[in-house]
């Protein structure tokens, strides 16, 4: 039978119950419910229907205890049939034996009840029972798993122990006096020892229980745990805990409350859930639980950002440090913890914008050992969020191993990343850490004012003072060095390729974007490769590239920023600018044509020196833009949409005219007219 | 010789100079080989070598002897422990976090009595302020808590200490450092001696009560090697030199050999380490550890060609005490209480104090 089927069949029979008169019929419903029950249990909507048909009191005791015993729950019980059925207790509608199964099924499925507020409010109620000696046993257990320190009062102690004096010491008095002292220990004083307090009797009904529980309930539950993200510990939901810092202790008592109806002075940090209530409850917020409780929302990270409590980043700064040590050093292999932590992690950083200390040294420890598989992603997208550091310390300890894991990579894939996220991290330092760095070393170095970080980084720490240019110069000559080795080890992959470009357009633009006075070109190799490539967009990003260093050149001679450190770096652009002028525009490669400060050519001489300058084969003009490799094709699809003569390929005179230049333009290469075009001008 | 001391003493002074709360120098160094750390040097830290080094000695009260007797030849599982928020050693506190612990165990008690364990869990908890461990004025009075059930069975013994890390806390001169000092308590090294369930209790407690975090120490071979450089030649003077004995772990399974251990006359040792130690007594460098446990090493692979440096040490037993890998320790001479805690106080600090600066060239 299908789910479907069975869940037909019991709406059914709960339907015919609820219209049967007819006593024969009755009980073979009743008994064929209990069976099907006991096998696929009820969902919540069926338990409160059966609730109300068994507590209505149109059926003798024994039919009434049947259905009672057919309540098994599937997944869980709603409030709203406890509530039913205490307040069904109170009415006093059925007989005591009916009313004891009843608590005794409470007692059963206590566990399973969604929520519990609205019952607590009923506890005084519940505890009136005490008084009937049938009831007793059981409320005193329903009571015991009910009781929260606000319950225990006077009375209800002198209560009890009056009962007690009456009936003896019974071990279930026993047992919620316990309960008691545990939270009021000055009120009361006991002997007596046992150590079972409440017997289980129904055996064979809990039994059933648990078994529809394990069969279905279980797996919702597990389901749940996946789903949910950081939560407290579930040590601490037990309302039975005792601590008083503890904030889920808050939640039993002051769930029911709106926040703003909470009196005491300090509000539980999982009761925010919006920003809005970060606004409106900042100065009242209770920070002393556990300070990675306010990882488990961006609402909450806002928290730490913000707090001027000193201590919750340094808190959260241990828990970083020992959880990222205990879940990933060491440890073989992706663990789903791991990745959930990581994952934790770069959601604060890219919150914060601020990486804490104990992420960087997790990240060194990390590398000297990673094999570059294990939590990829992460790994990587954590080293782009470092903080400045002295160029000695980035290198050795983040560089140096990503360098020996690019070498010995196969994956250009993996080669792209690492270029990638080099960039990244580049970008990073020239947008905002290089300039969060130097206010904090003005602060804590140059101020005379009283030494305060807490307004310029959330974890603070003493800064060692090193120039953070130095830094980003070194890390540029670093990465250029990869590029190179990366041309050569992976055959000229065209994706590699790509990357590099980004890494240059953003390396050939920090003077003018975030005006570091940083100078830095691409390395020969680099510069020779591109300009002989064979894709004409990379031809054209490296006219770009050289466009925005000349651009760079002349804003910072102008400014005055250029030092005889320099000088070497502004012939070698020169030399770039002018063979590359050279070769695509005047025809004018190889030796003895080309310029005499040439880079690419040095040492190439051509020896057909006898042809004449239209010539076919004659190698001054082989990488002209009619003749380069790379815009061959282009050169002959210009003629032919221009509509023109095929011959005129030969003197190429086209590549002069204003239409070809449109044609480029057209064409998204319009960096290379708009160098040659500043090149011709100047 | 005391000339040599006050020579060597700066250097002392800025290699020590980390701090929790991470505002000073880098000092911890790391190999390229491994993700764990150790440092350059050591100071073999005796209780006399530390008076003669800090000033301000805690008078010791006259019931010293009984603290440190109770701690040795007990197995202790090693901890340790971020600083303690909010956290208070004066007695009326004391007291209550007595009633509280004892109220949450005995919730505990109450909530497995169904799936009833073997193990029992306390439900009295003690805290008290356990005298003689705390070196210097600087450091937090040791704490210790006992847990015992209704029979009065002990089940469960804690001992929270700190030793001769005053000057690791902070800068005093810092005013922020200041601050931070009153809020937290720095106690880093946890010992434990009781049952699985308890520990969790307690742990989960500590950490829900004073947000820190406890994770156990371990030993890997390179801290046994150093606490065999350190400690091998220490004596005890009641009781006689028994043999050094060193197990080696076999890494692989299923071979019919779990280790293999090795016992040396301490003389012989004593004799190879100095030839290895050169220079100050109390100073030792990594290089001395890393020779000392390679010299044994090549008289073991002549003499019974076995590579032994293919093996992780498991354990090393020597007079003052027994280590193992797994974190577990045994002091065996109460003069050398101090010794020990001292040294492991600082593994402790050197997991919670997690930079690092560059390699040295000279790292292994």
């Amino acid at each position: 039978m299908t789910d479907m089927q069975t869940e037909d069949l019991i709406d059914e029979m709960i339907a015919k119950l609820d219209s049967s008169q007819k006593n024969e019929t009755l009980l073979e419903t009743v008994k064929s419910l209990r069976n099907t029950a006991g096998e696929t249990g009820l969902s919540a909507s069926q338990i409160t229907s059966l609730c109300k048909i068994g507590t209505s009191g149109k059926f003798n005791s024994v039919v009434s205890g049947q259905i009672i015993k057919s309540l098994i729950p599937r997944e869980n019980v709603p409030e709203e049939a406890a509530l039913l059925i205490l307040s069904k207790l109170c009415a006093d509608a059925q007989s005591l034996k009916v009313q004891h199964l009843l608590l005794k099924w409470l007692v059963l499925v206590f566990d399973l009840i969604a929520t519990k507020s609205k019952i607590h409010s009923l506890y005084s109620i519940i505890f009136h029972f005490i008084e009937s000696e049938i009831l007793c046993p059981t409320v005193c257990h329903l009571l015991f798993m009910l009781t929260r320190k606000c319950d225990v009062t006077h009375y209800r102690i002198s209560k009890l122990l009056t009962l007690q004096k009456k009936i003896g010491s019974q071990p279930y008095l026993c047992g919620l006096l316990t309960v008691y002292k545990m939270y009021q220990p000055s009120l009361i004083s006991m002997s007596g020892r046992h150590r079972v307090f409440f017997r289980k009797t129904d055996k064979s009904w809990n039994d059933i229980i648990q078994n529809v529980q394990q069969k279905y309930g279980l797996c919702v539950r597990s389901e749940r745990l996946l789903t949910s993200p950081v939560k407290m510990p579930k040590k601490l939901t037990n309302q039975l805990m005792t601590s008083p810092k503890c904030s889920m202790v808050h939640e039993n008592t002051q769930a029911s409350f709106p926040i703003s109806q909470i009196a005491t002075d300090k509000i539980p940090m999982h009761r925010i859930k919006s920003f809005q209530e970060v606004l409106d409850n900042f100065s009242k917020l209770d920070l002393s639980c556990q300070s990675h409780t306010l990882l488990s929302s961006t609402t909450l990270q806002h928290i730490v950002a913000v707090t001027s409590d000193r201590t919750v980043p340094i808190r959260l700064n241990f828990w970083f440090n020992l959880c990222l040590r205990n879940e990933l050093i060491g440890v073989a292999g992706e663990t789903t913890q791991g990745t959930h932590l990581l994952k934790t992690l770069l959601c604060f950083i890219d919150l914060t914008q601020e990486c804490p200390p104990a992420c960087e040294s997790f990240l060194f420890r990390y590398l000297c050992t990673w094999n570059g598989f294990d939590y990829r992603v992460f790994i990587l997208k954590l080293i782009t969020k470092l903080k400045v550091l002295p160029f000695t310390t980035l290198q050795s300890m983040v560089l140096a191993p990503l360098y020996k894991l690019y070498i010995f990579s196969t994956h250009v894939f993996f080669k792209c990343s690492v270029i990638g996220i080099l960039t990244e991290l580049l970008r990073n330092y020239v947008t905002t850490e290089v300039k969060k760095y130097e206010q904090l070393v003005q602060v804590q170095y140059e101020s005379t004012e009283q030494f305060d970080d807490a307004r310029h980084s959330i974890f603070s720490y003493k800064l060692e003072k090193f120039d953070a240019n130095q830094t980003i110069q070194h890390l540029i000559q670093f990465i250029d060095d990869l590029c190179v080795e990366g041309m050569e080890t992976d055959d000229n992959n065209y994706v590699l390729y790509f990357y590099f470009i980004q890494f240059y357009k953003l390396v050939s633009r920090i003077y003018t974007d975030h005006g570091r006075p940083v100078l830095s070109l691409p390395s020969k190799a680099f510069f020779q490769k591109l300009l002989f490539c064979l894709d004409p967009s990379f031809i054209s990003s490296l006219c770009g590239i050289l466009m925005n260093y000349k651009e760079v050149t002349t804003q910072m001679k102008q400014n005055d920023l250029l030092n005889s450190s320099h000088q070497d770096q502004i012939k070698l652009l020169n030399q770039y600018l002018v063979d590359t002028f050279y070769t695509l525009w005047r025809r004018r490669a190889f030796h003895p044509s080309c310029s005499d400060s040439t880079v690419v050519y040095a040492g190439l001489e051509s020896s057909h020196q006898d042809l004449s300058d239209t010539d076919v084969f004659n190698p001054k003009r082989m990488f002209a833009l009619d003749r380069h490799p790379a815009f061959v094709a282009h050169a002959a699809n210009f003629l032919s949409v221009s509509k023109r003569d095929g011959k005129e390929a030969i003197n190429g005179e086209f590549v002069f005219e204003e239409s070809f230049k449109e044609y480029l333009e057209s064409h998204c290469l319009a960096e290379i007219p708009r160098l040659i075009q500043s090149l011709t001008t100047t | 010789m005391s000339g040599k001391n006050k020579a060597s003493d700066p250097q002392h002074q800025s290699a020590s100079r980390k701090s929790v709360f991470g505002s000073a120098k880098r000092s911890v160094m790391m190999s390229k080989m491994t993700p764990f750390t150790t440092v350059r040097r050591r100071h073999v830290m005796t209780a006399q070598r530390v008076a003669r080094r800090k000033s301000q000695i805690k008078q010791q009260p006259e019931k010293v002897d009984t603290t440190l007797n109770d701690i040795v030849n007990k197995t202790w599982h090693v901890f340790c422990c971020s600083p303690l928020h909010k956290f208070n050693s004066n007695p009326k506190s004391l007291q209550q976090l007595s009633r509280l612990l004892s109220s949450v165990l005995a919730v505990e008690t109450s909530r497995v009595g169904g799936i009833a364990t073997s193990e029992e869990i306390g439900t009295k908890a003690i805290f008290s302020i356990a005298q003689g461990i705390a070196i210097t004025e600087d450091d937090q009075p040791a704490i210790k808590i006992t847990v015992n059930t209704k029979d009065r069975n002990n089940v469960a013994e804690m001992l929270l200490c700190s030793l001769a890390s005053g000057d690791l806390i902070g800068d005093a001169s810092n005013n922020s450092c200041t601050d931070l000092k009153e809020k937290f308590t720095v106690l880093p090294l946890i010992l434990y001696k009781g049952n699985q369930s308890t520990k969790n209790v307690m742990f989960n407690w500590l950490k829900t009560e004073f947000d820190c975090i406890i994770t156990k120490v371990t030993f890997n071979s390179l801290s046994l090697a150093w606490m065999l450089g350190m400690w091998s030649c220490m004596t005890d003077s009641e009781e006689a030199c028994k043999p050094i004995s060193i197990t080696w772990k076999i890494p692989i399974q299923h071979t019919g050999l779990d280790c293999i251990e090795s016992k040396f006359e301490p003389s012989s040792i004593e004799t190879l380490w100095n030839a290895c130690h050169k220079g100050s007594d109390d100073i030792v460098l990594v290089e001395e550890v890393q020779s000392l446990i390679n010299g044994l090493q090549e008289h073991l692979l002549r003499h019974f060609c076995i590579k032994f440096q293919a093996l992780p040490l498991q354990q090393v037993c020597f007079t003052i005490a027994n280590i193992h890998a797994d974190g577990k320790i045994k002091i065996l001479s109460p003069e050398h209480v101090h010794t020990v805690l001292c040294h492991m106080n600082n593994l402790a600090l050197e997991l919670l104090d997690w930079r690092v600066e560059k390699s040295d060239e000279q790292s292994m």
